[in-house]
């Protein structure tokens, strides 16, 4: 047979993944066949199709499916009682013989594994070595032989990789992605590229995630869209809510200011390829919606539900206050945040919530908006009174150069962003010593100030440092707020 | 006919308005005139927590932005009392690094609990935009203030106007808190309510009497649409020293003290003076539900 050397031919390998990022893309893909899949590094799978093999025809189709979808990897697929099994067989099965096995069938399952080399147990080198080196060589040889010697020999795991393989002790698989309360999906021949159509799927699937979510008084949390494309990439999108919900048109719209945030941006965005065959609508998170009137609402007239979807407003109270999809006003503010959170981020929403610190920065912070307001720590402190805080806090305190009468007292003149303020009148100092359970050592004493300057701008000073030798430096001065 | 010193300023202001827009004295564009009732009727809706109003608030100067937030926020706090529920402060993300996020405490200075109020911090302008317009459709905020980290670029008059005639069409009530308004940057939006806010000194106390930091306090100057704003000083005739006491809505029983004392009562006043109960006790400033048509 002849032979050529081609020089300008550069050879890689190929069909399996070699980095964790590629198996987790496979991972992601393989969603579409059971949420319950795992990362088997460094080139597997284990996908738990219990109760989902029979949306794809049985065991034998879904095995044909999936060898068929990545057939260009080289994948070799098997089915079998335990994921030890499957293991052996996808690795150690010849082609000639049967990589599905029976569900139930404990011959079967002994009949294939029994041929198998006896590093299908996945032990360590040395064990496995040391097996073929006294003539054990296949499992059959192990399985068959009397237990007590060869644990005693070559250690209790020998047996415990076996046992778990026959499916006589458990061995459950940890999944990659967190299993949602209710899953929704709709599948497509060919499939769906444009933005309105997709938007059609998720209420109908909002709609029917709503049925399941209403059949056990609870309202949706969390929720996820998986997109799986035709090509098998897969886009997810995440939101959150502030309250449960069980409103199909609310969950579109949160969704909706989502896709378009993911078209705005470049990186992200929502790609559809040569169009998504599945569009999976998971409730990660429920929490109990104690049941309502539906239909009794303060619309002026009932509508279609696309319709109902497409308005982005809320109706309108009799008094012109704004109400959500169920008719509170309440629900309008929730119906806000939930749709700006899924649009911007929850970071971007907030609330402010006290904190159990006497430290002006974290005395109050801004938390998402979509937290509940009981989760909120109240402080256990008296608040300060309300002239004696500012109306804006800096994030982080501006360094100043300030001229005291005295090295601790107040101060007669400050430069901020270029500009002297005469001090006129001062009230101070209030002195906040540092939390020494919480901050570094180094931290020092402030001595705060509210002074005024001759055009009557208020600030809120501080200087950090005492003078009794606390810090090896001067101590400074600072601006951490402005009063009205 | 003054119900106390707040009265008598509001009043003022609402006169100097009026005179501004009867007079002619600033220049008025009707092409630009923003949509719905101006000047003192608008002032006047806003106080009585009237619906579909747009004011656009600017510090005199760049180191007034604490007093023109303040000034912007006691508006927002009339409305919430007046017409009831949550506010908004919708801000870019450079604003807050530049001139910080409001504080939980002293939001008590102008009787709104912390629970009242959502912050969004956004990363873009364009960004603050939508979260305005999303905010107007939504119809659930008693007041929204905005406030982007600037206003540069030829879009910026549009996108107000957009936001103003949308906060008119909703019936919402929003105050742009903008930067200072300038030759370069002059007002934009074609909004009937336009005020520059500076700071104002406290009064000083008597002789042998430490001075101390005085409440909040504003001089606040008033534009009508279109106009340009003369300089400090130049045009006095609409200018007024408020306080947050003088935007507060409570009305109880009347007080009989003259305005030129009222600062003076105001300034010894315990810490909590400027809270809802204290406010309650010892001033009395009627509602300026109806003065739109006395100042007209």
């Amino acid at each position: 047979m002849p032979r050529y050397l081609c020089v300008r031919l550069s050879a890689f390998p190929v069909g399996l993944p070699d980095s964790a990022e590629k198996l987790a893309l496979l991972a992601e893909a393989c969603r579409r066949y059971t949420p319950l899949v795992a990362c088997d590094p460094p080139d597997g799978l284990v996908l738990d199709i219990a109760g989902a093999a029979h949306l794809f025809g049985g065991e034998a189709a879904l095995a044909q499916l999936i060898e068929g979808r990545f057939a260009r990897l080289g994948a070799r697929v098997a089915v079998a009682d335990s994921p030890e099994a499957a293991w052996a067989l996808a690795h150690f099965a010849p082609a000639s013989a049967a990589r599905n096995l029976p569900s139930g069938d404990a011959k079967a399952l002994a009949r294939a594994m029994h041929p198998l080399p006896t590093a299908a147990l996945r032990l360590s080198d040395d064990v496995a070595l040391a097996l073929s080196q006294t003539g054990l060589k296949t499992i059959g040889d192990v399985a068959t032989r009397p237990r007590a010697p060869i644990a005693a020999r070559f250690g209790a795991q020998v047996f415990a990789r076996l046992d778990a393989m026959m499916g006589h002790a458990k061995s459950p698989i940890s999944p990659r992605f967190e299993a949602p309360a209710y899953v929704v999906e709709r599948r497509y021949a060919e499939g769906v590229r444009a933005r309105p159509h997709i938007e059609d799927i998720l209420l109908a699937l909002a709609q029917e995630a709503c049925g399941l979510l209403a059949r056990h008084d609870e309202g949706a949390r969390r929720l996820a869209v998986v997109l799986f494309r035709v090509d098998g990439l897969t886009r997810r999108v995440d939101v959150a809510t502030s309250r449960p919900l069980r409103d199909a048109p609310s969950m579109l719209r949160l969704f909706r200011g989502k896709l378009d945030a993911l078209e705005e941006s470049a990186r992200e965005a929502l790609d559809p390829g040569y169009g998504f065959d599945l569009i999976r609508l998971a409730v990660m998170q429920a929490e109990p919606l104690a049941a309502r009137q539906e239909g009794l609402r303060l619309e002026a007239a009932p509508q279609a539900a696309s319709q109902a979807a497409s308005q982005a407003a809320p109706a309108i109270g009799p008094a012109g206050m704004g109400f959500g999809r169920d008719g509170r006003p309440q629900d309008a503010l929730a119906d806000f945040i939930d749709r700006m959170s899924a649009r911007f981020g929850a970071q971007r929403v907030l609330r402010l919530a006290p904190q159990d610190s006497h430290m002006p920065e974290r005395a109050m912070i801004a938390a998402p908006a979509t937290i509940p307001p009981e989760r909120a720590r109240e402080s256990g402190e008296p608040a300060p009174a309300a002239d004696e805080r500012p109306l804006r806090l800096f994030e982080r305190p501006e360094p100043i150069d300030a001229i005291a009468q005295a090295p601790d007292g107040p101060p007669l003149k400050f430069r901020w962003r270029r500009m002297v303020h005469d001090v006129v009148a001062y009230e101070g100092p209030e002195r906040i010593a540092p939390e020494w359970w919480r901050d570094a050592q180094d931290r020092l004493t402030r001595d705060y100030f509210r002074v005024e300057d001759v055009h009557g701008r208020r600030f809120w000073l501080y200087r950090e440092g005492l003078y009794d030798g606390e810090a090896a430096q001067r101590p400074r001065w600072f601006v951490q707020g402005l009063f009205a | 006919m003054s119900q106390g010193g707040g009265s008598e300023r509001i009043g003022f202001l609402r006169a100097a308005i009026a005179r501004i827009e009867a007079g002619g004295s600033i220049e008025k564009r009707p092409g630009l005139q923003g949509p719905g009732e101006a000047g003192a009727g608008a002032f006047g809706r806003v106080l009585a927590g009237g619906r579909g109003v747009f004011c656009e608030v600017a510090p005199a100067a760049s180191h007034d932005r604490g007093a023109a937030s303040g000034f912007a926020l006691a508006l927002a706090a009339r409305c919430a009392r007046e017409a009831g529920g949550p506010l908004l402060w919708v801000a870019e993300d450079f604003a807050c690094v530049e001139w910080g996020v409001p504080c939980g405490p002293g939001l008590a200075a102008y009787g709104l609990a912390w629970r009242d109020l959502t912050l969004m911090r956004l990363p873009r302008r364009a960004d603050v935009w939508l979260a305005m317009e999303e905010a107007i459709r939504a119809r659930v905020f008693a007041a929204i203030v905005a406030e982007p980290a600037g206003l540069e670029g030829a879009e910026a008059p549009k996108i107000l106007r957009r936001l103003a005639m949308g906060a008119r069409a909703a019936g919402a009530r929003m105050i742009l808190l903008r930067p200072p308004a300038g030759e370069r940057l002059p007002f934009l939006a074609p909004t009937p309510l336009r005020f520059e806010v500076a700071a104002r000194p406290a009064p000083r106390p008597a002789a042998g009497r430490r001075p101390l930091p005085g409440q909040g306090a504003w001089r606040v100057r008033y534009a009508g649409p279109g106009g340009r704003l003369p300089q400090f000083g130049s045009d006095a005739f609409h200018e007024v020293d408020l306080s947050p006491v003088d935007l507060s809505p409570v009305d109880l029983s009347p007080v009989d003290f003259s305005p030129a004392d009222f600062a003076l009562r105001l300034a010894p006043a315990p810490t909590a003076a400027l809270t809802e109960d204290f406010i309650g006790a010892a001033l009395s400033l009627r509602p300026l539900v109806g003065l739109s048509g006395r100042a007209a």
